[in-house]
């Protein structure tokens, strides 16, 4: 760019220059001509004394030295052209002498003087003399003319070629530009059509949770109620035999009265102590089966279950949960501490069977040796809701922190009663709420579960197909 | 209880029907019982000219069978022109909730969840009009052949 305003500049200039030579030539011929039209008129007269000539000859005379300060003026740039100038000057001093000489002569009534002067070659040469030296100067603009001409295509050409750098710097620009365009915009669909394939997996990978959750379901449904069946027929006999037992038993206890010799006493104690025993275990073993089968039966009904979304009083609904223990709280003289604990959108009964199993839990399992505490705090966490559940019971040993959570599997209390159900119940509920459970807990001090929800539960997307 | 009319067991158990029917019969239920595995046999049966004469008692019927759900024998029950009014009583393997609604919807108040317990039986037979009084010892009396739950007064054949 300031290239091309620095070549502009310059052909101004140059411009002016051709002005300025033009006008030296011009200046020049004129002098020449005006000089030539004097010394024309001088022979004139000498050769027909016509006093026209003379007039001819003086106003050529007058306008000399106008022509020669206009020429000076002009070539005063030039130290050349002004040396020159200044020689044709001299010359020309000697030519008006020249020709004021002959007239001088022809006054005098001396012609042949005169005509001796014009005869000689002091006239002459000085014409020829002034005629090169104004040849010269004309020469000189000349070239100075083609040397412009020359610069000034130059010039033009250098112009072209910044003209055609910016094309082609333009060009390169607008490639360049174009091709980082096409490659954001087509890293931008790259990453729409990565977008839409991640969304459609993810969407495929839920349906296929969902799927196999529903089929799980179905199947422990399916497990529970035909495990049944057979059980009822276990359990239904076992009573059938208990009861032919008992007549059997009496029998017998009648007949070791009447004729003790009669009986054979191994079959007695059969009767008596085996046979009743093995009934008293089987019954037992039925009753802990059917259990198991309900919990099954439960989790899967539970798991079907559709999650309802309401606004929960979570102080309310601990202290609730809390007073359900009341009984033993008090026989212990546990001190239960609820702080303020934020409140959630999200399904109750769910809610619930979570904190009322935890709740529970801690209960049951507090250390005989030590007056029982029991802590229930909430914060919030962004859109999530934190509550901790602390005692200083028992405590989990580390190795059976994952256990716990486990279907039917107990962390080695076995004076507590339970099937191992409550926490698998828990963590599949606060699944099904979009939540999580972790616990802290140091075998013999006390344990802390932290149950992490969203405040407000999501019911819209896969997450209800997929529990 | 009208000792002539029978009662309908559909159970495709075998030892399920054996135990209630040697229950109740332990309890003093004298009552014919016709038992049958599949619901088609117990439709079958509901169609006789003796099922309409003889309009039995009341129906048994598991909600697990092997041919069709029990729920769709007892749809197929309440559309009968002549069996209809016969009262329905739902065998559930589990306490199930949607088995209970699914019955209720179609008009079926009553059903036991296995195993059987008399007494409960006893609470049904109640509520449907026909009282039973049982002796909880029984089970244990060697004297089963002893009526129980019948009144004296009651019909007979």
């Amino acid at each position: 760019m300031v290239l091309s305003l620095l070549v502009g500049a310059q052909s101004n200039r140059t411009i002016q220059q051709l002005k300025q030579s033009d006008a030296i030539k011009v200046l020049a011929t004129d002098l020449l001509l005006t000089l030539r039209r004097a010394e024309s008129s001088q022979r004139g007269y000498l050769l027909t004394e016509n006093p026209l000539y003379l007039r001819g000859y003086e106003a050529g005379l007058t306008d000399l030295p106008l022509a020669m300060t206009r020429l000076q003026t002009a070539v005063a740039d030039d130290p050349v052209q002004t040396a020159t100038v200044l020689k044709i000057r001299s010359r020309l001093a000697t030519k008006r002498q020249e020709m004021a000489a002959t007239l001088d002569k022809l006054e005098s009534g001396s012609r042949s003087d005169a005509l001796a002067i014009l005869n000689s070659d002091r006239g002459f040469s000085q014409m020829t003399n002034i005629s090169t030296d104004i040849s010269t100067i004309i020469r000189v603009e000349n070239n100075r003319v083609s040397r412009l001409v020359y610069n000034y295509d130059t010039i033009y050409l250098i112009n072209i070629i910044v003209l055609i750098l910016l094309i082609i710097l333009g060009f390169v620009t607008f490639y360049r530009v174009a091709g980082f365009i096409r490659f954001t915009r087509s890293n931008t669909l790259d990453l729409l059509q990565a977008n839409a394939k991640l969304a459609a997996l993810v969407q495929s990978r839920t349906s296929e949770i969902a799927r196999v959750n529903e089929e799980i379901q179905r199947y422990a449904y399916i497990v529970g109620h035909d495990l049944r069946g057979p059980l009822v027929n276990i359990t239904g006999f076992t009573a059938e035999l208990e009861r032919a037992e008992a007549l059997l038993a009496r029998q017998f206890q009648n007949l070791k009265a009447s004729q003790p010799t009669a009986l054979d006493p191994d079959c007695l104690l059969a009767v008596q102590e085996d046979i009743p025993e093995a009934i008293r275990f089987i019954k037992t073993s039925t009753a802990k089966m059917d259990r198991l089968i309900e919990a099954v039966l439960k989790l899967s009904r539970e798991g079907g279950r559709t999650v309802l979304a309401e606004p929960v009083a979570m102080n309310a609904l601990i202290s609730d949960l809390v007073d359900c223990q009341a009984q033993q709280i008090e026989a212990t003289g546990t001190v239960v501490s609820i702080g303020v604990l934020p409140d959630l959108v999200s399904d109750r009964l769910a809610l619930e069977l979570i904190f009322g199993n935890l709740v529970e839990n801690a209960v049951k399992y507090l250390d005989p040796e030590r007056p029982g505490r029991i802590e229930i705090l909430g914060s919030v966490q962004g859109d999530r809701n934190t509550y901790e559940i602390s005692d200083n019971g028992r405590g989990i040993a580390a190795a059976d922190s994952e256990r716990v959570f486990e279907l039917f599997r107990r962390a080695g209390h076995p004076t507590v009663p339970g099937e191992g159900l409550g926490l698998a119940f828990v963590r599949n509920a606060i699944y099904r709420l979009d939540g999580t459970i972790t616990l802290e807990s140091i075998a013999g001090t006390g344990t802390k579960f932290t149950i992490s929800l969203p405040a407000r539960l999501d019911t819209s997307e896969g997450l209800e197909a997929a529990a | 209880m009208n000792r002539s009319k029978g009662i309908v067991l559909v159970e495709d158990d075998e030892g399920h029907a054996l135990l209630f029917v040697k229950q109740l019969r332990r309890h003093g239920l004298r009552n014919p019982i016709h038992h049958f595995a599949t619901g088609e046999l117990a439709l079958a049966f509901l169609d006789t000219p003796v099922a309409a004469v003889e309009t039995p008692l009341l129906i048994v019927l598991d909600i697990n069978l092997p041919d069709m759900p029990g729920t769709e024998v007892l749809a197929r029950i309440s559309a009968h022109p002549t069996v209809k009014a016969i009262p329905v009583v739902m065998l559930t393997s589990s306490d199930d909730e949607e088995d209970a609604r699914l019955s209720a919807e179609l008009g079926c108040r009553h059903y036991m969840i296995k195993p059987l317990h008399v007494q409960r039986f006893v609470d049904i037979c109640s509520d449907l009009g026909y009282p039973l009084s049982i002796d909880p010892g029984v089970a244990f009396d060697t004297a089963t052949t002893k009526p129980m739950g019948s009144p004296s007064t009651d019909r007979s054949t």
